[in-house]
Order: C-alpha cells, then sequence, then structure tokens
C-alpha cells in the first residue's frame, strides 16, 4: 500500500518535472509557431492591410484573388522550373563528387572542403559576389568567354537567362552540402560486399545499381527531402540577385508571398498564398515517402 | 605484366579524379578570390577591359569608405550578440525539452511530440506574418529583441535533434544515478548533458549559422541601421551601391571573412553535425 502510494508520489514528481523542463520550450513553440500558424490560416480568409481591421472574405482570396493573379501563376512556374533544374542537378553533381571522394586518393580532405565552402556563407554574400561575376559588361565569365571566341549574354539581365543563371548560383552553393551527406552513405556501405559482387563477375554500373543506390538510398531520400523543402523556399538569393526580373522572369512563390505581404500590406492574401506553399510543399513530401518508401533500406544500419 | 597495366589504370584513374577535382575546387574557390582581389582594386580598375587578375596597387580605400558610408563593424558585433543570445537560449531550452521528451512520463507527450514533428514541416512564410504582427503589438519592431526572442526558446528542430541522441543513451545510467539519490535535474545536468557533447556541438553550429545567416527575418523586423545584422546591412547596402563593385566586394569580404574563418577552423565538426543529422534525422 505505501509502496504505491510512493511510486504514485514519484510518478507525480516525474510528470510535474516533465512538464517543468519542456515548458520554456513549448511556450515559445506555442507563441511564436503554432498560434502563428493558426492565425495565419485565419488570415488567409481576410483582407487586412495591417492598418484597418480585417474584414472578413471566406475563401476569395483563393477562389478569385489567386485564380486571376497572373503573378501568382508566373511565380508557380517559375518556382517549378528552377525546383526541376536545381534538385536533380544538384543531387547528381553532389553524387558524382562524393563518388570521386570515396576512392582513396590523397587531398580528399582538402577538395571535400573546398566544394563545402559555400555551404556556411550567407547566401547574400554569395548572391554579391556573383553579380560581379556574371555583369554583363565587366564580369570575369563574358571576359573569359571571349577569350574562347564565345558570345557573353547578361546572365541576370536577360530574360531568357536569368532563371537558369540563379538556378545555377543556387546550385553551386548547395552541392557541397548534399555531397556530405551522400559521400557519408557512401562509406556505410560495407566494402566486402563489392568484392563479392566482382568476384561474381559483376561490372562497374551493376555494382552502382545493385549495391550502391539500394544502399545509400536513405541518404537520397534525405538529400531530396531537404532540396524540394530548399528550393520551394528559395528567396535570398532571388531578393538580392535579381528581385524577380528582369520582367518576372524570376519571381519565385516566396517572393510573390513576401512582396504582397510586406510591399503591398495585403497581409490577407499573403496568408493565402504561403498555405498554398505549404499545402504544396506537404503534398511532394508525401509523393517523395510513398516513392522512397519502399525503397529505402536500412537493413545494413 | 598484369600488375604492371593494374598500376598504370590506377593512376591513371587516380590521376583523372585529381584533375576533376582540382577543376573543381578552382570552381568553388575562384568566385571568393575574386571577391578578395577586386576588394582592392581602384574605381578605374574594375571599368578596365580585360580585366586584370591582381590588383595594380592594392589598397585599403575601399574598405575605408565602406566603413564610413556603413557601420559594418556594428553590424557584425550585432549578428555575433543575436546568434549567441539565440544559440544559448536554444541550446538550454531545447536540451530540457528534450531531456523531457526522451527520458520523463507525463500525460499528453505523445500528442505535443507529434505536434512538434507536425510544425516542422510548416513553412517559414506561414509563421512569418503572424509572428511579425505579434512583434508589432509587443511593441518589438526595429529592436534586438525581435531578432532574439523568436528563436531564444528554443525550436522543434533542435529539440527533436538531440531527443534522438538522448535516446541513444543508456537507461542504466539514469537509474543509477536516481539510486545515488540523483534528482531529475541532476540527471540531466551531470549524467546526461556530458555524455550531448558532439550533438550539442551539432546543434550549436547550426542554429550560430542558421541565426548569422538569416535574411528574411531581419529584412522584415529591422530597420535602422544600428540594430541590423550583418546580412542585411550588406543587403541594404548593396541597394546603395548597386553597381559601385569595388565597394561592394569589399563590404562582402567584411562579411564573408569572419565567417570564413571560424567556418575552415570548425569544418570537420559542421560535417560532422550534417552528417549524424542526415543519418538520424
Amino acid at each position: 500500500m505505501s509502496k504505491s502510494k510512493a511510486n504514485k508520489k514519484k510518478s507525480m514528481t516525474e510528470s510535474a518535472y516533465g512538464y517543468l523542463f519542456i515548458a520554456p520550450n513549448l511556450l515559445g513553440m506555442m507563441v511564436f509557431v503554432i498560434v502563428p500558424i493558426f492565425t495565419s490560416l485565419l488570415m488567409s480568409f481576410t483582407d487586412w492591410d495591417l492598418i484597418n481591421a480585417p474584414r472578413w472574405v471566406g475563401l476569395s482570396n483563393f477562389t478569385d484573388k489567386m485564380v486571376h493573379d497572373q503573378q501568382f501563376w508566373v511565380s508557380l512556374k517559375n518556382t517549378f522550373i528552377f525546383s526541376l533544374l536545381t534538385i536533380p542537378l544538384g543531387i547528381v553533381a553532389a553524387f558524382v563528387i562524393a563518388l570521386l571522394l570515396n576512392q582513396s586518393i590523397k587531398g580528399v580532405n582538402l577538395y571535400r572542403a573546398a566544394v563545402f565552402l559555400p555551404v556556411g556563407i550567407s547566401m547574400i554574400s554569395i548572391s554579391v559576389i556573383w553579380r560581379w561575376i556574371l555583369n554583363t559588361d565587366l564580369g570575369i565569365l563574358n571576359y573569359v568567354l571571349s577569350l574562347v571566341n564565345l558570345q557573353g549574354a547578361g546572365w541576370l539581365s536577360d530574360e531568357n537567362y536569368a532563371l537558369f543563371s540563379v538556378s545555377a548560383i543556387s546550385i553551386w552553393k548547395n552541392v557541397g552540402f548534399n555531397m556530405v551527406i551522400l559521400l557519408a552513405g557512401l562509406k556505410g556501405v560495407p566494402s566486402h560486399l563489392y568484392e563479392a559482387a566482382t568476384i561474381d563477375g559483376a561490372g562497374a554500373w551493376r555494382r552502382m545499381a545493385r549495391i550502391t543506390l539500394p544502399l545509400i538510398t536513405p541518404s537520397l531520400f534525405f538529400v531530396s527531402i531537404m532540396s524540394v523543402i530548399g528550393s520551394f523556399q528559395v528567396f535570398d538569393l532571388i531578393y538580392s540577385t535579381t528581385s524577380g526580373g528582369p520582367g518576372d522572369s524570376t519571381r519565385v512563390i516566396y517572393y510573390w508571398v513576401y512582396q504582397n505581404g510586406f510591399k503591398f500590406f495585403e497581409m490577407g492574401y499573403a496568408s493565402a498564398l504561403a498555405w498554398v506553399v505549404f499545402i504544396m510543399l506537404f503534398a511532394v513530401t508525401l509523393l517523395q515517402m510513398k516513392f522512397f518508401g519502399n525503397k529505402v533500406n536500412y537493413e545494413m544500419d | 605484366m598484369t600488375s604492371y597495366t593494374t598500376s598504370t589504370r590506377v593512376k591513371t584513374k587516380s590521376f583523372l579524379i585529381h584533375a576533376v577535382m582540382i577543376v573543381c575546387c578552382i570552381l568553388f574557390i575562384f568566385p571568393f578570390l575574386w571577391m578578395a582581389l577586386t576588394s582592392f582594386k581602384s574605381p578605374q580598375e574594375i571599368f578596365q577591359w580585360p580585366p586584370r587578375m591582381f590588383p595594380e596597387e592594392w589598397s585599403w580605400r575601399n574598405y575605408q569608405e565602406v566603413l564610413t558610408a556603413v557601420p559594418l563593424l556594428r553590424m557584425l558585433l550585432n549578428s555575433l550578440f543575436v546568434a549567441v543570445a539565440v544559440t544559448a537560449g536554444t541550446l538550454l531550452f531545447s536540451s530540457l525539452a528534450a531531456y523531457s521528451f526522451a527520458r520523463l512520463r507525463f500525460k499528453g507527450k505523445d500528442l505535443l511530440f507529434s505536434m512538434y514533428l507536425g510544425t516542422m514541416m510548416v513553412p517559414l512564410m506561414v509563421t512569418l506574418i503572424p509572428t511579425f504582427v505579434i512583434m508589432r503589438k509587443l511593441g518589438m519592431v526595429d529592436t534586438y529583441y525581435a531578432l532574439i526572442i523568436p528563436g531564444f526558446f528554443g525550436n522543434a528542430f533542435g529539440t527533436f535533434l538531440l531527443r534522438q541522441f538522448f535516446m541513444t543513451i543508456p537507461n542504466q545510467l539514469d537509474e543509477a544515478a536516481r539510486i545515488d539519490g540523483c534528482g531529475y535535474f541532476g540527471i540531466y545536468m551531470r549524467i546526461l548533458m556530458p555524455l550531448m557533447k558532439p550533438a550539442l556541438a551539432s546543434l550549436f553550429i547550426f542554429t550560430f549559422m542558421g541565426v548569422w545567416n538569416d535574411f528574411l527575418w531581419p529584412l522584415v523586423v529591422i530597420q535602422t541601421e544600428s540594430v541590423k545584422t550583418i546580412t542585411l546591412g550588406l543587403a541594404s547596402f548593396q541597394g546603395l551601391y548597386t553597381t559601385k563593385y569595388h565597394l561592394l566586394m569589399a563590404a562582402a569580404m567584411i562579411s564573408v571573412l569572419p565567417v570564413m574563418v571560424a567556418y575552415i577552423s570548425s569544418q570537420r565538426y559542421f560535417i560532422e553535425g550534417i552528417t549524424l543529422t542526415g543519418l538520424k534525422g
């Protein structure tokens, strides 16, 4: 009897401490994440300029305003093109570099450090640097191209090139991040599997398809999830290189949300746009989980 | 004969790898080098065609001009202050919450934890506007409070990451400590935290770099020059001096250099942190 009382008291203090330790973190989460998420959802059904009281407009932000918003569709298209360029190319480039660095050669650490260098530098600094390199009249890239008799271009000032250029900068910045994850995945593949396969007469391609790729799917999965999240939310890069221009050629969805919220003070509409991004991101992540779900192989862990 | 051909094949292969990787290195290092070289050139040299690799005369003038135009050093200190404050808060409050999630039993724990996981999917843009409105209501817009408080209590990612690490530490350690009369806080502080050093180091670097490089939030809440972080400061400097590349490169140098020094010296931890997170998360 007394023992169960003691137990009860113990679990009482245990849960008291449980709540106590979680309290500050939970408070922060409540005020700055949970409440804002629901507020944002409510706001998306209003028309609000921050000054006058919000006006309830029901679904019209979605069904009327967004549908007829040309800029929204353009920014959506640009976001998809940006994602389709940066995600596959970024992952393939990182994978190739990781494969090369997984060989037993000298100087691996140095090479890895070089490729990884841009990862920790702010996107703003990187944009400032690349704007100078890609400058139409004075940029070093156009000069190098002229040395080999190639015609330079207005990489960031020409509508036909700008989206490709910012995609390239994005790949350049993030390839080191993906490479590090994939390299760790490759290092985790036991070498005896390759030896056994080689003895069985499997060639390089076969070893790649049957051993390497299946065993690093967890790393590929992680890298692809992170890439999708990053590319849907690209902002700093666009803000500091092209501001969405020239024309609308690099206006991406995040930039359009920002402009609506903090330039036009359309808080309601901006929230509606933000929720659309959220829902799309959620859907794509679910698709990825489904795609990788039956392929992820954790057996070797 | 066979061994001879194999060894030449190995040599050619490693030669090719080195060749590719050296080209890669140039591709990744040259932009930073070009920034550094340009920052020492005179304005006339910027317009010179063909461009020259090295400055005719190395001069600190651009740096002097940049620093008198914009208080970049003050902004560096702002970034340092904000990043240290947010990181300290995150490490403390996320680790406490993570310990609670990993070790203590209380009602509603699973529900709270799935709520934490759920929020990790939500893009920043969704919470940005309401958080801005809250900050405005509290009268904190355009102050350090706006930069520090939203991140100070830790975040779902940090709590989740640390919880995963707490779970890998055997429970017997806690039990032994409890028999020896150690309380819950004592177990957290004296037994588990010392074992969490690698995880805490990763979270430290992630949070610090995240806050240091953050741009969107400072852009939204800060207008006053003297409160701006370096990232925001550089962006607004670029807005004012759009095409004065000699000044822009000097400003970029000032913003990049401290990070690069810190980063090269701690890169090992950074890379380990990313791999750990990639594998655990």
